[in-house]
């Protein structure tokens, strides 16, 4: 029993390696001199330098960073706001063809962003809204607003029957029952999905790159664009990369139990 | 609880307006845009042309179906989806039963796992970008030690391989996710009757696990080719689709003809061409629950 526990102790010890090196790599290359960055063999021990982060922050970044942050959170407002109730009367409601609008939502999660980015592309430059940043926020929607509605539904449906049902003999209204009874009963639900859909409104690249320009431009976008440079500045590239991730990181970390299930696509109910 | 017919009615009204909003929102956002997104496809609209656009039926995807390069795109894609999501389901077969039997130190292995999948797609290629340097690469460093040293990305026999192993790094820990929990769903009665009939270790898992597990493993699949057709950030922040148009799947080929070349009608036929790929996938996908669902 034991060399069989002590092989599959190194198996995922040498899974745990492969998935975190290449992040400690790059976190700790964001803190290395160039000469350290490009030392062969790599260099494990170093005193961290903050020159490649006072070079990035001192520059065009945090703007984007400002634009990553206004959209995700402006695009993330819009789709609970619009999602919660949806998502609730979807629980709820018995009317034929439930089923087959529950897929289709689903199935607009699963459209190829470039076959939605192309069309809106050419309303927008109609519009005057490309590079704009209400724009983005709007096209985030298209997959954040199914997400959403996809997995509070689940939450919605787990309410129990005679909650609902008590608090309409208080004589709650459908709308009451549902502001005072079920969304507090699923706010660590709400909580948790909120946070889900602003992690793939903040990653969003493909939507961006082609709706903004130069103003509207966000961080994911930005980082691409560090490679235009004539000579590549690996040490700013890996921090900014280091800025942009840390906060998705630190959110996945505390909804660490959640975030498996909504990733999932609510396949795994823990 | 007995309710009135009324009352019901009444209430199906007061959901149907919690609904309109967001399903209003779905058709302005997405269907008009898919519906757009048709209509170009019948156009000669190139906005690099002044004369503007000329409607010429189904004669874009007479293209489609002569353009060599498309089939190119379409090659690529195969090869992308056939080893990103066999390496992938591999992997995941290979380990499940090791980390489904972790005790100590299963949270690090969860954070670990879940880290690849939640950081921007972008930053994902960026990392593989540095580690497959040339010349400060850590992937060389460390291949250097068997003589594998190479420079991945600029070759065109290896390049697509370096691609679709970013796409492994990314999300195999999904599907480990997800089989580690379908293989905890196996009651442990089944496994110990199996021990107790003296099958042996491939025997149990052939006989057993696969089985039991096989729906999310198609589901799962299935999912990860729907994502790889989608596949965008990764590929264009490592090689961009080249070197030539080796990594070039039919989705940066369609990026390519509509916002490089701004040949708008074209690339609007190859963005219909995906639309239905993933739409044909995603009703599989439907089924595919359905029929497992009904088999239980």
């Amino acid at each position: 029993m034991k060399p069989k526990a002590l092989a599959i102790g190194a198996l995922v010890g040498l899974l745990v390696v492969y998935f975190l090196l290449p992040l400690y790599h790059l976190v700790t290359m964001s803190f290395k001199t160039e000469a350290q960055a490009f030392a062969s063999p790599p260099v494990w021990i170093f005193l961290p330098v903050l020159d490649h982060y006072r070079h990035v922050l001192g520059g065009r970044f945090p703007g984007f960073i400002g634009n990553s942050l206004l959209v995700s959170a402006g695009s993330v407002a819009l789709t609970m706001a619009l999602g919660t109730p949806a998502a609730f009367a979807l629980a709820r409601a018995r009317f034929r063809g439930r089923q087959t609008l529950l897929l289709g939502i689903l199935g607009t999660r699963m459209l190829p962003p470039i076959s939605l980015a192309l069309p809106v592309f050419l309303v927008y430059l109609r519009l005057g809204l490309l590079d704009n940043r209400l724009g983005l926020i709007l096209v985030f929607l298209t997959f954040n607003l199914p997400l959403v509605i996809w997995l509070l539904k689940g939450f919605f449906d787990e309410v129990p029957e005679s909650l609902l049902d008590a608090a309409r003999i208080d004589g709650c209204s459908t709308l009451g029952a549902f502001a005072k009874v079920a969304v507090p009963y699923t706010a660590p639900g709400i909580l948790a999905c909120a946070i889900l859909a602003w992690i793939y409104a903040w990653n969003e690249f493909t939507f961006t790159l082609i709706l903004a320009r130069r103003d509207a431009i966000t961080a994911t976008v930005a980082l691409a664009s560090f490679f235009d440079m004539e000579k590549v500045a690996w040490g700013s590239i890996a921090a900014a990369s280091t800025v942009t991730m840390s906060p998705v990181i630190l959110f996945s970390l505390l909804g660490r139990r959640f975030l498996i299930r909504g990733l999932t696509g609510g396949a795994l109910k823990e | 609880m007995k309710e009135s017919r009324g009352i019901r009615v009444r209430e199906e009204r007061i959901y149907l307006c919690m609904l309109a909003p967001a399903l209003l929102t779905l058709v302005a956002m997405v269907l008009v845009p898919l519906c757009y997104l048709i209509y170009t496809s019948l156009l000669e609209w190139k906005l690099t042309d002044p004369t503007g656009k000329a409607f010429v039926g189904g004669a874009n995807y007479l293209r489609m179906i002569r353009d060599g390069d498309f089939w190119q795109a379409i090659r690529v894609t195969a090869v992308f989806i056939l080893g990103s999501v066999s390496l992938q389901l591999a992997i995941g077969l290979v380990l499940v039963e090791a980390l489904a039997s972790l005790r100590r130190g299963a949270a690090l292995v969860r954070t670990s796992l879940i880290l690849p999948m939640v950081i921007p797609p972008l930053v994902v290629g960026l990392i593989w970008r540095i580690l497959y340097d040339p010349t400060a690469g850590l992937a060389n460093y460390l291949l250097g030690f068997v003589g594998l040293s190479h420079s991945w990305l600029a070759d065109y026999r290896t390049a697509l391989g370096a691609v679709i192993m970013t796409d492994v790094w990314e999300w195999t820990p999904f599907v480990l996710l997800i089989l580690v929990a379908s293989y905890a769903g196996i009651p442990d009665a089944i496994n110990e009757a199996a021990v107790m009939d003296g099958a042996t270790r491939w025997e149990r898992f052939r006989f057993v696990t696969l089985p039991l597990i096989r729906p999310m493993l198609m589901t799962v699949a299935v999912l990860r080719m729907i994502d790889v057709i989608r596949e965008f950030a990764k590929i264009f922040v490592t090689t961009g689709g080249g070197p030539g148009t080796t990594t070039e799947t039919v989705n940066m080929y369609t990026y390519r003809l509509g916002f490089v070349y701004g040949d708008v009608g074209y690339a609007a036929t190859l963005g219909v061409f995906m639309f239905l790929a993933v739409l044909i996938l995603t009703i599989g996908l439907v089924r595919l629950e359905r029929h497992f669902a009904e088999a239980e």
